[in-house]
């Protein structure tokens, strides 16, 4: 954790009015005690949020602590199961065994985590349990969901439901993905954000960005094109892969990447990465890369004319972001908080199927200024609505109307 | 002139809307004023004095903050006064979503007809707060047309609705409750009377004056207990405006626009019954989905 991490940082990222007000807004909330608690230390875009935003609310005078609850293999397959069935995988079913793993490996965490703070924010299904412990007294609890909860299985949600309608409060990363029958919690709408300053979205170098990508490989000099995700189901390689071989009649040279990482909670990885693997066979000029490395993640998003995000279901999709911000479009799909980082027409597009996913890559492999241009406004609309600051701005607003004396 | 033809030339800068502001630093009670005023938005954006957008303050939220479901830790220690005089950006909703003047205004109504965005604040180049473009002036656009689409596809079959014998504190606790700023209030027989909104709760005569006074003398009321003594059709607008199952989107859209409503309570007319409501947002949902991403 980057524990040197300050609010200043930021300034000439964004404006120094910005900056102003978020001191601004922390002073009301100044000494707050805030544990935020997760599944994961690394991998997803959870941890990364945490690695950002609990430095940044310390160096703010709020005391953030971070901790991270702990459980077996069989607990992470369950979980895994949780997020599946809640993003929509209706033929799972939720067994008296899943039940019984999850809430003694809730059970044995809660003895664990000392949960004495103003405000405790826990991250997603996996701890959500937690709230079962809670103390009798003034500490307000947050559920802050990740997923998209617009479908899920009645069966997993409902099992879940009972804990979340516990809490105080609940944020979502879109008002879409708020279950119809959540009610009686405050509702709070958070997009997850970017942060700027990290290895993965930094400013990279010319020489850097080439030295970084042809050690995997890849050829500078050749057009690059890929999709960031890590090896999931509901990201669709395949689709990727098909649009790419298609591609690849028309456009001489053209690279595909796909790089993606198994996140500790993940044990689904490795069989994804692997038909991917088996599905990319003898291509040449593509690139099947399973490492977490943010500098490469950096590297590839700046060498790419344009990023896919073909994902079926999506939690919010945040490698859209991290793209646009690095001034390369993005091509994707209509799902979680896709649409609402790609413009359609202004920051990349949007399509429906594999076709239309096809048409506009051609386009924009034949037309690198209207890449340009597309890079650039999505350069300007992720710095207007998803970096980090827009971020711990939202949290001190929350802290606020839930502590604020 | 085809819908498309209508709007494919066109930029945010050239549709955009002037709605009343507030600065981060005006009190509370001045938002609470610009919003119970007649004739004014249910959301105001806030600025600072370098005019960026800060946030945006809704009528419900005002009133989740006036019954005590918002801030509550701050207005049961210093009291109610205290609050209505603190900044207003303390209290606004969900940082807004903002785009640049120069944004196709195709692309900004497909925005916020995919994401459900009611109001996109729509700033210049260095950032500075111009406008916005909200439901209203898309379905302005969109008036006088024919779409050849009956209204059942963009009906909202769940909405809170209130029946007339309830109190105003119902309603306001059914809006809070499904975080809608409207409810349908019906009769004994289950059929729309009028609708509520946040805002005509907010203009109550009772609550405004009741807020002059609390500013002035700092004595605490509450304004559970005012709400809970008046009926609900003392505020409703009645007799609610409807629209017929079978009818024309285009019509609801010419109705919402003439009669200056966001909402319009169904009924089936063969089966005598309520069966939802059309929103600006679920018509502008809807238009989007079978009319505009269609083009392309």
């Amino acid at each position: 954790m980057d524990i040197t991490r300050r609010i200043e940082d930021y300034i000439g990222i964004v404006d120094r009015d910005e900056i102003e007000y978020i001191k601004e807004l922390a002073e009301n909330v100044k000494g707050a005690r805030v544990l935020h608690i997760n599944s994961t230390k690394k991998g997803g875009g959870v941890a990364e949020i945490l690695r950002s935003v609990v430095p940044l609310a310390n160096s703010l005078g709020l005391k953030v602590r971070w901790e991270v609850i702990s459980g077996d293999r069989e607990f992470f397959e369950v979980t895994k199961s949780f997020h599946n069935a809640l993003q929509g995988n209706k033929v799972l079913k939720l067994g008296g065994d899943m039940i019984r793993k999850y809430l003694e490996t809730n059970e044995i965490n809660a003895g664990k985590i000392d949960t004495d703070a103003d405000v405790i924010v826990i991250h997603d299904p996996q701890p959500a349990a937690l709230i079962s412990y809670k103390n009798k007294g003034s500490s307000k609890w947050i559920w802050r969901c990740h997923i998209d909860l617009s479908d899920p299985n009645e069966q997993f949600w409902s099992f879940l439901r009972g804990f979340v309608t516990m809490y105080d409060a609940a944020i979502f990363s879109h008002g879409i993905y708020v279950p119809r029958d959540l009610r009686g919690i405050k509702i709070y709408i958070s997009h997850p954000s970017i942060d700027p300053l990290t290895d993965k979205n930094k400013p990279l170098s010319q020489t850097e960005i080439e030295r970084t990508i042809s050690k995997y490989g890849i050829d500078p000099e050749k057009p690059l094109v890929g999709q960031v995700a890590r090896f999931d189901p509901w990201k669709d390689h395949q689709s990727v892969v098909r649009v790419y071989k298609a591609l690849r009649q028309k456009v001489e040279n053209l690279q595909l990447v796909l790089l993606g990482s198994f996140a500790d909670d993940d044990p689904e990885g490795e069989r994804i990465y692997k038909e991917v693997l088996k599905e990319t066979e003898g291509l040449s000029d593509v690139y099947v890369i399973n490492e977490h490395n943010d500098f490469l993640v950096n590297a590839i998003q700046r060498s790419m004319v344009f990023a896919f995000q073909l994902s079926i279901r999506e939690g919010f999709g945040l490698t859209v972001s991290e793209a646009l911000w690095k001034y390369t479009p993005v091509i994707g799909r209509r799902a979680g908080g896709i649409p609402l980082q790609v413009i359609d027409g202004v920051t990349g597009y949007l399509v429906n199927n594999i076709e239309e996913a096809y048409e506009k890559a051609l386009m924009l492999t034949k037309k690198p200024w209207l890449a340009r241009m597309l890079g650039a406004n999505g350069h300007q609309h992720v710095k207007r609505n998803f970096l980090i600051t827009r971020d711990l701005r939202d949290y001190l607003r929350i802290h606020i109307d839930l502590v604020a004396r | 002139m085809g819908l498309y033809d209508l709007i494919k030339d066109l930029k945010a800068v050239d549709v955009l809307v002037d709605v009343p502001s507030c600065y981060v630093d005006d009190p509370l009670a001045i938002a609470l004023d610009i919003l119970a005023a007649k004739r004014s938005p249910r959301r105001i954006v806030i600025i600072d004095r370098e005019r960026k957008v800060r946030g945006v303050i809704t009528s419900l939220r005002i009133l989740e903050i006036l019954l005590g479901f918002r801030g509550s830790v701050m207005v049961k220690l210093r009291g109610l006064t205290k609050v209505l005089r603190e900044k207003v950006i303390l209290f606004s909703d969900e940082a807004p979503y903002t785009m640049v003047r120069d944004t196709p205004l195709i692309s900004v109504i497909k925005h916020m007809g995919e994401n459900s965005i009611p109001m996109i604040p729509i700033v210049d180049d260095l950032g500075t707060y111009m406008g916005v473009i909200d439901e209203t002036r898309v379905l302005k656009l969109l008036k006088g047309r024919t779409f050849g689409e009956e209204v059942s596809i963009a009906i909202e079959a769940v909405f809170p609705s209130v029946f007339m014998r309830d109190t105003a504190l119902k309603a306001a606790e059914a809006m809070i409750k499904e975080v809608k700023g409207k409810a349908v209030v019906l009769n004994d027989k289950n059929l729309p009377a009028g609708v509520v909104t946040a805002k005509d709760i907010l203009k109550l005569p009772l609550v405004t004056e009741e807020i002059i006074e609390l500013l002035r003398t700092d004595v605490e009321v509450g304004f559970a207990d005012i709400l809970g003594k008046v009926g609900v059709t003392k505020v409703m607008s009645s007799p609610a405006i409807i629209a017929r199952e079978g009818e024309d989107i285009g019509r609801a859209i010419d109705t919402m626009i003439d009669s200056d409503v966001g909402l319009l309570p169904i009924v089936s007319e063969k089966e005598g019954r309520f069966t939802g409501v059309l929103t600006r947002m679920s018509v502008i949902r809807a238009i989007v989905r079978e009319h505009i991403n269609p083009l392309g």
